[in-house]
């Protein structure tokens, strides 16, 4: 049954599905590169969290502090050393080298941590507050708090900044950009650093509401993917979009048919809505 | 066209590795080589043993004498069931190392030295019956021992029926194994729970809490969900329990939210879960942070997880699931199990597992010495005739079926201790309300 508490919840769940697939658009966006290590790198947030807070007592959210920025400098350098080099020669051999990664990431994880699932235990893991006449989780309303800020960081730095029209520029024309004297390998590097931070904080906030494992990271890759071709190639704003009604889909799908069809109703209203705008939702202009 | 190319290629990639997690599991080791494993691994020394008891005799024998015997075993070793694979490897190792170190086995007079062959099926039931055959036709395997849960017990039970080669296995549920083949397994043989029996625990452990008895169940859609779900609705009448609402839903779901408020909704009081483990931590946080508070609460498969209290702290504690091994029992061999595996895993899971898998080896190697030969048919005769007195009890045989009693554990601080039944000598205080809800 749809009811206000149905509503709510799908939209605080698609914030954070927006936290988890704003990286992934924006690699789309800017190399037209599918990261499929995308996954790993957010449970790599997880993970790197739960040995900040294990070891200096941080508060997980507190550890993004360090964990953000850890995770940007790996996209950066895994971006600088090896991917650009693969994706100027073309994108399918970048693809396939992201899913190395993603299986070398899923193997290390097992190693460091084993395959039992951990979860970044706070005060406010499981704290919860009435309002609108609706049972709300904290962490969610973090996770929409978190998806609307940094849609909308990514949105002005993209829009407003020196760095970020270079990004765009190199996203549009790589050799006009290099004209111009414009670093594409750069930029590119700076795109996969900005969008491994943002994997970081999607990494943080699961583990804090949920729990991962070492390859939980799938799950949230396909999602990830999903709201990404939904909201149009490269457009932050439609990512942004697309990850509520997903969200929405999943909720009112589970109320509505029940909790095994919740995932069905997602990919089945996805099928539909490309097959009527293969283009995605909300794709006008790419990198806006 | 390009892009859809790109497209196009990311979606299979997607596809093999989730079906690669799926049916496999990316995650631990992907050995396939033979790893012989004669000894015990990870335990201290085991004190000396005869064959065929669990009791542990004071000396070393003389040498083995005759040619070397091969018990063969394909385990979980990795993918999504690899914890629970290298406790059942490390209950056989130890059984075998035990022999060994008592001189070996005895058969018909001459003693033979045992020989573990391990192959890792990586969880999948299609490896675990390639490496079941190759155990038998190429390592020469007698018997096979161990694997974990049905659908890695039953293709293995399907290659013992067909080569005719004895294979036995605990921790899988006897109704369910017994149900896959109508027909009756011949050279198959398992000692674990039964669901029947396991399923109404939950019910007799609430009794000793004020409930309403109105009970909300989460069961997710693989087989043991769906079984052991129809048996908890079946049995909750019969209990004076009424299951208010119930929801299905595929491994990994990690959003439960909207199904907690209708299990609020329906006034339960009594949850009954049956989940993995990740799932199983994010239902719990769910229910607290919305508000719902379950006087009493059982998670099938997830509490077992021996870092349950450790995740969710105080809000796991009070958590029941089913045992079926206590010291208290004071079966013949507890001292001894104690002593190699009770330091290391408490009373946990992990403890119960080691046991059961030890006890069934000690089945077997009873059956060959009073077979008086290594040949298999008459090994699997011997097997039927059964009378032993092991560390789960006495075991004797029916429809290939033992059954070992289970109980109900709750978690209380770092300890999964026996709550039911209630007059049972060993049995703990139950906590209820849930502390941590």
């Amino acid at each position: 049954m749809i009811s206000v508490s149905t509503i709510v919840n799908g939209v605080l769940l698609g914030g954070l599905y927006a936290v988890i697939a704003l990286g992934l658009s924006l690699i789309f966006g800017v190399m037209r590169l599918v990261n499929l290590a995308h996954g790993v790198f957010v449970i790599g947030g997880g993970y790197l969290s739960y040995l900040v807070t294990t070891h200096l007592g941080l508060d997980p959210l507190v550890s993004l502090v360090l964990v953000a920025p850890a995770l940007f400098a790996a996209g950066y350098v895994a971006q600088r050393a090896v991917f650009t080099r693969l994706v100027l020669r073309g994108t399918e051999p970048a693809m396939v080298a992201t899913f190395g990664l993603m299986l070398l990431g899923h193997g290390a994880y097992t190693v460091a941590f084993s395959s039992n699932p951990k979860t970044l235990s706070t005060g406010y893991s499981n704290t919860g507050f009435d309002a609108l006449g609706v049972r709300l989780r904290l962490v969610d309303v973090v996770g929409l708090a978190f998806g609307i800020v940094l849609t909308l960081a990514v949105w002005v730095w993209l829009q407003k900044t020196r760095s970020g029209v270079a990004v765009r520029a190199a996203a549009i024309d790589p050799g006009a950009a290099e004209t111009v004297g414009i670093d594409v390998a750069r930029m590119y590097a700076l795109a996969a650093g900005v969008a491994g931070a943002l994997a970081a904080v999607a990494g943080v906030i699961v583990g804090i509401g949920y729990s991962f494992t070492p390859t939980g990271g799938i799950a949230y890759l396909t999602i990830g993917f999903t709201v990404v071709v939904l909201g149009g190639i490269g457009s932050v704003a439609g990512t942004f979009l697309a990850a509520l009604v997903i969200g929405l889909a999943q909720a009112v799908g589970g109320a509505v048919f029940g909790p095994v069809y919740q995932l069905l109703c997602v990919y089945a209203l996805f099928v539909i809505l490309l097959a009527v705008r293969p283009q995605g939702l909300f794709a006008r202009r790419a990198h806006t | 066209m390009a892009l859809r190319r790109r497209l196009a290629l990311a979606f299979l990639l997607l596809l093999v590795s989730a079906l690669a997690v799926a049916a496999a599991g990316c995650g631990g080791n992907s050995g396939e080589e033979a790893t012989p494993a004669t000894e015990a691994p990870a335990t201290e020394a085991p004190a000396t043993e005869a064959p065929a008891t669990t009791e542990a005799p004071a000396t070393t024998e003389a040498p083995a004498t005759g040619e070397p015997i091969v018990i063969g075993s394909t385990l979980p070793l990795s993918g999504p069931l690899a914890t629970l694979g290298g406790l059942v490897q490390e209950g056989i190792a130890t059984a075998i190392a035990d022999v060994n170190a008592a001189g070996g086995i005895d058969v018909g007079g001459t003693t033979h030295e045992l020989v573990h062959e391990v192959l890792d099926n990586q969880s999948d039931p299609n490896l675990a019956t390639q490496q079941a055959r190759a155990l038998v036709e190429e390592k020469g395997a007698v018997a096979l021992l161990g694997s974990f849960t049905p659908p890695l017990s039953i293709p293995i039970s399907n290659v013992a029926d067909q080569l005719q080669v004895p294979a036995i296995f605990t921790n899988t549920p006897v109704r369910a194994w017994l149900a896959a083949n109508p027909d009756g397994w011949k050279f198959a043989w398992d000692m674990f729970v039964d669901e029947n029996q396991q399923t109404q625990l939950v019910y007799e452990a609430a009794d000793r809490a004020e409930t309403n008895k109105k009970v909300a169940l989460f069961t997710d859609t693989e087989d043991d969900g769906i079984v052991m779900g129809a048996l908890w609705e079946k049995f909750a009448p019969e209990w004076g329990y009424e299951v208010v609402y119930r929801a299905n839903f595929p491994i990994g779901t990690a959003d439960f939210k909207s199904f907690i408020e209708e299990a609020k909704a329906a006034e339960a009081e009594v949850v009954v879960a049956q989940m993995i483990p990740p799932d199983g931590l994010a239902l719990w946080n769910q229910m607290k942070a919305l508000g719902f508070a379950p006087k009493v609460a059982q998670c099938e498969k997830c509490a077992h997880f021996a870092g349950w209290p450790i995740e969710l702290g105080e809000l796991g504690e009070g958590t029941l699931m089913f045992g079926w091994w206590d010291p208290a029992d004071a079966n013949p061999g507890t001292d001894h199990m104690m002593e190699v595996f009770g330091a290391k895993y408490g009373e946990t899971t992990e403890l119960e597992t080691t046991v059961t898998n030890y006890a069934v080896a000690t089945v077997l190697f009873d059956a060959i010495t009073r077979a008086g030969s290594a040949d298999p048919a008459a090994i699997n005769e011997a097997l039927a005739a059964t009378d032993f007195a092991s560390v789960v009890g006495q075991v004797a045989f029916e429809s290939n079926a033992f059954v070992i009693p289970a109980f109900e554990r709750q978690w209380q601080g770092s300890a999964q201790v026996r709550v039911t039944p209630a007059d049972h000598p060993a049995v703990a205080p139950f906590v209820s309300p849930l502390p941590g809800f």
